[in-house]
């Protein structure tokens, strides 16, 4: 972990917190922070909902396997147990016998991942999620990695849910719904447009995302007026090249 | 009065309005049971624009088992097979999933995957 790219990190997160503020491209701007700067190799930000399950927000990549692997934690394994305890969890040889989740741990090994370590997301006195990190390599994350991981589990927290003082229950429920009701919008618009262009869902997604950034729009509200048929495909296919995420200017 | 939103994504059925005549917030389980509600009046509703009637030994467990990513992204690619929109994609998936005797998730994959294809002129048979 370098402090150029610990830097870099700071300089964009603190850039997104700012005025115009996306939640939803925050989310994936931390996943993918996460990778670069703790020097892992996939990173996932995991939200509980009302069932008490565990639902992914964003992750890096965005590759299905890794999506997989997510959706096999929603009831238990490295991340529920984090969230029950409110303390991280690492599996640091995920490809040595006797494993706890064992089914997690085949489907990890599979993907190429031998190390997994989750970070809980925390808000005071209450839990709301995860950190998930995979490494390729087995082994334990350094303290000063873990320091800067919870750093960026917390930074998530708070970046999501917007808040210094909640104690209204139902509007943190809201926020939180807010959060996981967007990625559901987000999974549909990837839907549309894999049909439309005839691509895979991981290429649709990288599509808004680019929209979203070209034209200073809500990655949200992309996913909105995709799946409302108001934004025609085309427009999302032509344009510019990839901007790095910068400072929004007047929206 | 309590206002939660009947809603998956761009899916808007509509809104649960609870009535309390003390006054004062809810407490967190109240907001859980609350959101546990929506799910199962969404299950129903859907249910019945579907017209599947499961029998009386499926329980409340299965009440939308629609969370996970493949059905939402198949939502979106039915949506654009059949000229609908995704309420009605939605619909769809479930009545197809329920004719055939599949999972909802199982079709949504076989979409995601695509091995199946809905056509507008798909309509399960009204039992």
């Amino acid at each position: 972990m370098s402090t150029e790219n610990l830097a870099e990190t700071l300089v964009q997160l603190a850039d997104t917190l700012v005025a115009d503020f996306d939640p939803v491209e925050f989310m994936h701007l931390l996943a993918d922070r996460c990778v670069a700067t703790l020097a892992v190799d996939a990173a996932g930000i995991l939200l509980v909902d009302h069932h008490d399950e565990l639902q992914v927000v964003a992750a890096s990549g965005d590759r299905a396997r890794l999506l997989e692997l997510f959706e096999l934690q929603h009831r238990g394994g490295p991340c529920m147990q984090c969230y029950v305890t409110s303390a991280p969890v690492t599996v640091a040889n995920l490809a040595g016998p006797a494993q706890r989740w064992p089914e997690f741990a085949a489907a990890a090994t599979n993907a190429g991942f031998e190390g997994v370590h989750a970070l809980p997301m925390r808000l005071r006195a209450r839990t709301v999620g995860a950190l998930n990190l995979f490494t390729a390599a087995e082994g334990a994350l350094s303290k000063s990695t873990v320091r800067v991981a919870q750093a960026m589990a917390d930074i998530a927290t708070i970046g999501l849910l917007q808040a210094q003082v909640i104690s209204d229950h139902e509007l943190l429920a809201g926020q939180l719904r807010h959060a996981l009701q967007s990625r559901v919008l987000i999974e549909q618009a990837k839907g549309v447009l894999a049909e439309r262009l005839q691509i895979d869902t991981g290429q649709a997604f990288e599509t808004l995302r680019r929209y979203s950034r070209n034209h200073n729009q809500y990655l949200s509200d992309v996913a909105e007026n995709v799946v409302a048929g108001a934004t025609h495909v085309t427009a999302l296919t032509t344009g510019g090249a990839m901007d790095p995420p910068g400072r929004r200017a007047g929206r | 009065m309590f206002a939660l939103p009947l809603r998956s994504g761009a899916i808007r059925l509509g809104v649960l309005v609870l009535h309390r005549t003390s006054a004062g917030p809810l407490t967190w389980e109240q907001v859980s049971d609350a959101q546990v509600l929506t799910d199962i009046v969404m299950s129903l509703v859907l249910d019945e624009l579907a017209g599947v009637h499961p029998g009386p030994e499926v329980s409340s467990a299965d009440a939308m088992p629609f969370g996970q990513a493949e059905v939402h992204q198949a939502t979106g690619m039915l949506a654009v097979q059949m000229g609908v929109t995704v309420d009605e994609a939605l619909v769809r998936l479930h009545a197809h999933a329920f004719v055939h005797d599949h999972s909802a998730i199982d079709v949504a994959r076989d979409v995601v995957g695509r091995r199946l294809r809905l056509s507008p002129d798909d309509r399960p048979e009204p039992r």
